[in-house]
């Protein structure tokens, strides 16, 4: 009668732990990332105030800008534009969509060859996979 | 026999009463659908990248759901603008066209999208064919997990969402290893004309392999709803 109390005690225990973390799952290291961005907040507070360029900082040496190591030259990737086709690898694009999902692969990542090799070894798979299917079945309903 | 044409003279009244009745409601629901079509903010994207460089872009940003192009006017670092519109993204300096790529089509998927058709809630999971596995309340925060559909077994991991006073808190993607991947945390929400907009969006980019991770925080101020001057930023011309 004991161990079962113990039991349900530490199952009901676990229980509470578990569903506890649930939400700290979407917590952040507030501390962290103040001090992350601390210098990226001080330019900006620099710039709302300024409204300068970076060209005119970077001319009047401005303190503020040593102790980053600021990319100026602006990407897609800046703008949330610059992943993968819709953000799905190109091998499964080839896989899963065969030749059209190569042709999909190969005009959203702007004629990438790379990208468009792998969507390529992805149809080949796919395409080895379903011969290797399409025989054993035959074998099968032979037999 | 009498009796039933009876019957249907009365249930051929009723429909037609319903069907007034619902076009007059169905109408009203239409315009309040369609009140916020447009959104402006100054924003500002501070990133913190994995090869350790900074990045600051600050602007205003513009988004008519319509015309589903995303106008960024950027002020800093250099005056430029950036367009989004179907699958190109184009840079004008100085009025003109300096280049232009092919990118996902990502304005129906961005946050300006999501805000002005309502499904922010649920970061437009469902409208992409994902469902809810499961539900469950812990804190403050609604947290629901997400499955993917079929096609998309093989790319995503598990997905949660939480939402907190019935709006969109934080999304966690895991890998199909089941490794964090990627956090995202919307806050200090302001109400604009009606419209519940996140003024703040943290993403925090996790690499499972190096343990390293990019962070960037994105802030709106600002904001206006359904801007009705100065169209053409709107539908910046992109020919």
């Amino acid at each position: 009668m004991k161990n079962v109390f113990l039991f349900l005690m530490l199952s009901c225990l676990a229980a509470f732990t578990v569903q506890a973390g649930i939400a700290d799952l979407f917590e952040v290291d507030e501390q962290h990332i103040e001090a992350s961005f601390n210098d990226l907040n001080e330019l900006e507070t620099l710039v709302t105030a300024s409204g300068s360029t970076y060209a005119d900082l970077s001319q009047t040496n401005n303190p503020v800008l040593k102790n980053l190591n600021l990319n100026t030259n602006l990407t897609a990737n800046a703008f949330g534009a610059g992943e993968p086709a819709l953000g799905i690898p190109s091998f499964v694009w080839g896989f899963c969509l065969s030749l059209p999902g190569v042709v999909v692969v190969y005009f959203l990542t702007d004629q990438d060859m790379d990208e468009t090799k792998k969507a390529l070894i992805g149809f080949a798979v796919g395409v080895g996979l379903y011969v290797l299917w399409f025989v054993f079945w035959r074998l099968l309903t032979a037999v | 026999m009498k009796h039933k044409i009876k019957n249907t003279k009365k249930i051929t009244f009723i429909p037609y009463w319903v069907l007034v009745l619902s076009l007059l409601f169905g109408t009203n629901l239409g315009v309040y659908a369609q009140q916020s079509f447009r959104i402006k903010a100054d924003f500002s994207i501070k990133e913190k990248k994995i090869d350790g460089t900074d990045q600051l872009i600050m602007g205003t940003v513009y988004y008519d759901k319509n015309t589903k192009k995303i106008v960024y006017d950027v002020a800093f670092p250099e005056p430029e603008v950036w367009v989004i519109s179907d699958t190109t993204l184009y840079k004008f300096v100085s009025d003109s066209l300096q280049s232009k790529q092919t990118v996902p089509p990502i304005s129906e998927s961005s946050l300006f999208h999501l805000l002005l058709t309502g499904e922010l809630k649920d970061f437009g999971l469902k409208k992409a064919g994902f469902t809810i596995a499961e539900v469950e309340q812990d804190k403050n925060l609604v947290i629901a997990t997400w499955k993917s559909p079929k096609e998309l077994e093989p790319v995503f991991g598990k997905i949660m969402t939480s939402e907190k006073d019935k709006k969109l808190y934080g999304i966690i993607m895991y890998n199909k290893e089941n490794q964090l991947v990627g956090k995202q945390v919307f806050r200090k929400y302001e109400l604009v004309k009606g419209l519940s907009v996140p003024q703040e969006v943290l993403q925090i980019s996790y690499d499972p392999k190096t343990k390293t991770e990019n962070m960037k925080l994105t802030n709106f101020k600002n904001v206006v709803v359904n801007e009705l001057d100065i169209s053409e930023m709107y539908d910046f011309n992109i020919d």
